[in-house]
């Protein structure tokens, strides 16, 4: 039973970075990826620092330019800073984006694990409302919200989270029907643990693993929403710049000046590329068994 | 002589089955003393584990339940969800058979012993996990500050298991389950935990209700045995009385079933199977197993009284 630990006892925060920094070793696309969205993250908070110019300026003289020294990634239609734009519309994006994702993240857990730890008619009548939700294409349902409550932030926000919800609750839904069989709920309820407890304290971690993986795909995908809400013009009012209004103004000029949309349909390229690279990362790190 | 700390009367447990009910468990009775090791004994499938579980009322909404399970002034089977989640942990707490999954695998093992005293001592969460370190001393873990921010996957199953009794020892109980404590463990080990349990019981003065199937368990540690037979209680009283003079005939064929230093004789089976239970006989339920005859076994024999008790026919009179 005794072992002999010739390893010196570590303090728990110095093993937890080192075991991260080895995982970093050990996953290095995941971290080229979390690099690439910290420094997104960075970019658009510190847009105001960077941006060359005033994003909402308007040049008529410089319009549908080149990249130049001057404009780093060229002009749009109205001889606005398109590098400029595209830090301010990361903003916008971003912020939408992983707003709606964390919402959707929370409630759609919250109701998934409710429905499959309850089964019986509470699954039935959750897992319907779900499967109500799921049965629109995600565009038209956003669509759908959009155009009745009206085209702001709040709406767009609540919009992509009815919209991606639902795929959170059946995510969730399904390890918890095989968690609450497992002994560890049983040996929960015999310690006098509450439902409401073993759901939130015991149940939910052990789905994050799976959840987060999911919440960064589902982020990237609330920003393509985004991206398209604003693309048919159900964004947030111009001229705030976003990724997707950007793209939708190139448009018009795409065959003379087709940088216009390529620039920002790039970054949002980037956006999402690199929050698929971090959930495969975080898929590793939360879970125990190969944290070693 | 004690009062006992709770008293289980002509408790019954039925499940639908097929739209029948089905009598898992089949009115039984017993007594649990304080600090003392009662063993419930029998082969799978006769009700140990229910009856069991039923003491804190930790069975699915679609059993039935009869009689009473009286701890203290309190009928358990009677109390709400809310009253039984007091109890449970804090006074009652049970610990499972396989200590590889009864640990959640995301919460490092301090974590999961201070979450019963937060709960129901309102410890802080650091007093909580001070109290824990002391517990891992109790259960006898070495390097306990090292193992509170290990995770479930870095123990051996012996360690998992100890943990699992530091578990429900944390809030100090007055009765701890253990259902097949050591089954999934291997022959040193499963001594080590037996010989920590029997410890424990003497320091803190608690009860143990341990349910086995393995007889040499029973004779290790037991104060007390109860055989169950296809959900009743076939045969109750001290150990030395049941390992010396096993009266009911599903005991003493139990008995012949394991190898003894300190007797030589023929090992034997047992016989046929536990009914199904869809189809119990009628009476005695170990009738159609059962090498003696007697003309009254197709009524339900009862435990004659006494703290050596039978439920046999044959035996009427003579225990």
């Amino acid at each position: 039973m005794t072992t002999v630990d010739t390893t010196p006892p570590a303090s728990e925060t110095r093993s937890t970075a080192a075991s991260l920094l080895r995982l970093a070793r050990k996953n290095k696309l995941s971290t080229f990826g979390l690099v690439m969205f910290v420094l997104i993250l960075l970019a658009a908070v510190f847009a105001p620092l960077i941006a060359p110019h005033d994003p909402l300026a308007q040049n008529i003289v410089d319009r549908l330019q080149d990249r130049s020294a001057e404009y780093p990634l060229g002009t749009d239609k109205f001889g606005r800073d398109t590098f400029s734009r595209i830090l301010y519309g990361l903003r916008v994006s971003l912020l939408i984006g992983l707003t709606s994702t964390a919402l959707a993240m929370v409630l759609g857990c919250a109701l998934g694990i409710i429905a499959g730890y309850r089964g019986g008619w509470i699954d039935t009548v959750i897992m319907r409302c779900m499967d109500m939700l799921l049965a629109f294409p995600t565009l038209i349902t956003g669509l759908f919200i959009v155009a009745v409550l009206g085209a702001n932030f709040i709406n767009i926000v609540l919009a992509i989270t009815v919209t991606i919800l639902p795929k959170f609750a059946r995510v969730a839904r399904a390890p918890t029907i095989a968690l609450k069989e497992r002994e560890f709920v049983e040996a929960a309820r015999a310690l006098g643990y509450s439902d409401t407890r073993i759901m939130s304290i015991h149940i939910a971690p052990n789905i994050m693993g799976e959840v987060v993986v999911l919440a960064s795909l589902w982020a990237a995908y609330a920003i393509r929403i985004e991206a398209y809400l604003s693309f048919i013009g159900l964004g947030v009012a111009p001229p705030t710049p976003t990724l997707g209004t950007m793209i939708r103004d190139g448009f018009n000029n795409i065959l003379d000046a087709p940088y216009v949309s390529i620039y920002p349909g790039f970054a949002v390229l980037l956006v999402v590329l690199s929050l698929n690279l971090v959930g495969d990362g975080l898929r590793d790190a939360i879970d125990p068994k190969l944290r070693d | 002589m004690t009062s006992p700390l709770m008293q289980i009367e002509d408790l019954s447990i039925s499940f639908k089955i097929d739209d029948e009910w089905c009598r898992a468990v089949n009115g039984i009775s017993f007594d649990i003393m304080p600090n003392e090791t009662l063993c419930i004994v029998g082969e799978s499938g006769c009700g140990k584990s229910i009856t069991a579980m039923s003491l804190m009322k930790l069975l699915p909404d679609s059993a039935k339940l009869g009689g009473s399970v009286m701890f203290g002034e309190r009928n358990m089977l009677s109390l709400s969800e809310r009253e039984l989640e007091d109890v449970r942990g804090s006074r009652i707490a049970m610990i499972f058979q396989e200590p590889m999954t009864s640990l959640n695998p995301v919460l490092t093992v301090g974590e999961q012993i201070a979450e019963p005293l937060v709960l129901h001592k309102g410890m802080s969460w650091s007093a909580a996990r001070r109290e824990a370190r002391n517990l891992l001393d109790l259960v006898r873990i070495p390097d306990a500050q090292k193992r509170l921010g290990q995770y479930p996957h870095e123990l051996s199953g012996g360690m998992r298991q100890r943990v699992m009794i530091a578990i429900g020892l944390a809030c100090r109980p007055e009765i701890l389950i253990a259902d097949e404590p050591t089954t999934a463990l291997d022959v040193t080990i499963q001594a080590q935990v037996l010989a920590l349990l029997e410890d424990i019981r003497k320091e803190q003065g608690l009860s143990i209700v341990m349910i086995t199937h393995d007889l040499g368990v029973v004779a290790n540690v037991a104060d007390r045995v109860a055989v169950m037979y296809a959900g009743e209680m076939v045969e109750t009283g001290p150990v030395e009385a049941i390992f010396d003079a096993p009266s009911h005939p599903y005991t003493q064929a139990l008995l012949r079933t394991v190898p003894r230093a300190d007797a030589a004789f023929e090992l034997s089976p047992i016989s046929g199977q536990v009914p199904p239970i869809q189809a119990m006989p009628d009476g005695c339920r170990f009738s159609p197993r059962c090498a003696e005859e007697h003309r009254a076994c197709r009524v339900t024999p009862k435990l004659s009284p006494g703290p050596h008790s039978v439920a046999c026919w044959a035996r009427e009179g003579a225990a």
